[in-house]
């Protein structure tokens, strides 16, 4: 994790990542009976993750690739090895880091959004998975 | 014999042979009728040597993550019975699934914390 100071104040953090999509959800079955979904994931790029005070960025040179403001991001969670974040548009984005702990980012993600609700007056975060929810 | 017996017959006897696990508390799961397992999540092997001591027949739910893994590890976690749930999202299916196991006179286990313990501490 790299941080640095960001050009309008305040700090920026920043890793490597391979970075896949979700790009379908595949139907788990047991002797033909329906019992739930699992996420099929696309090819894993190398990318970046940024993320300040206000908003996070996935640069990965694909089209998905953008910026979110805090406020907007659906949820977030370690899983595995990897840090996902659910996005607007029921989007997901799961990225793996070589020289990185997701647990480590997945606790800076949830300080930040956590800060970021309560500068817009919104509440505290309790939760952060599957949902992000105030109290 | 069906996969899942095969798993817990694996899971049972390789706990009393490779381990000196102690197991007590097996006489609180009910002999008839639908119940919840509840058990903290320490190690990978968690899910086997719980079920594995369980008598009676229980879905663990698992992370949906892990069907993706492998088309092995799709195959194992479908046939040791676990319920896939997405965390991303508030997953209807896996709760329903759950639900026609209780339905069914199963048993539903869950690891409360949500995950394997980073550090071991509850």
């Amino acid at each position: 994790m790299t941080r640095a100071e960001r050009p309008g104040g305040g700090l920026m953090y920043s890793a490597a990542a391979m970075v896949s999509w979700r790009i379908s959800e595949r139907a788990v079955r047991y002797r033909g009976v329906l019992r739930g979904f699992t996420e099929s994931m696309g090819a894993s790029l190398r990318g970046t993750l940024t993320v300040d005070r206000e908003e996070v960025a996935v640069e990965d040179g694909r089209p998905d690739s953008g910026r979110w403001r805090h406020l907007d991001i659906c949820a977030v969670q370690a899983s595995s090895s990897a840090l996902q974040l659910s996005l607007p548009g029921n989007r997901l984005v799961q990225l793996h880091f070589p020289d990185d702990s997701p647990r480590r980012w997945e606790g800076l993600m949830r300080h930040l959004i956590t800060e970021a609700y309560e500068r817009a007056g919104q509440g505290r975060v309790v939760e952060f998975q599957p949902r992000v929810v105030t109290g | 014999m069906s996969w899942y017996t095969l798993f817990r017959l694996t899971g049972k006897w390789s706990a009393r042979t490779l381990t000196r696990m102690e197991v007590s508390g097996t006489s609180n799961i009910p002999r008839h009728g639908p119940f919840f397992l509840v058990a903290n999540h320490q190690s990978t092997l968690d899910p086997l040597m719980v079920q594995g001591h369980c008598p009676r027949r229980v879905h663990f739910f698992a992370k949906s993550t892990q069907f993706a893994a492998s088309r092995a590890f799709h195959w194992l976690l479908t046939n040791a019975l676990a319920i896939p749930a997405r965390r991303y999202s508030v997953d209807t299916q896996a709760v329903r699934t759950a639900l026609r196991a209780l339905e069914q006179g199963d048993g539903v286990g869950i690891y409360l914390e949500g995950e394997r313990s980073w550090d071991g501490t509850l």
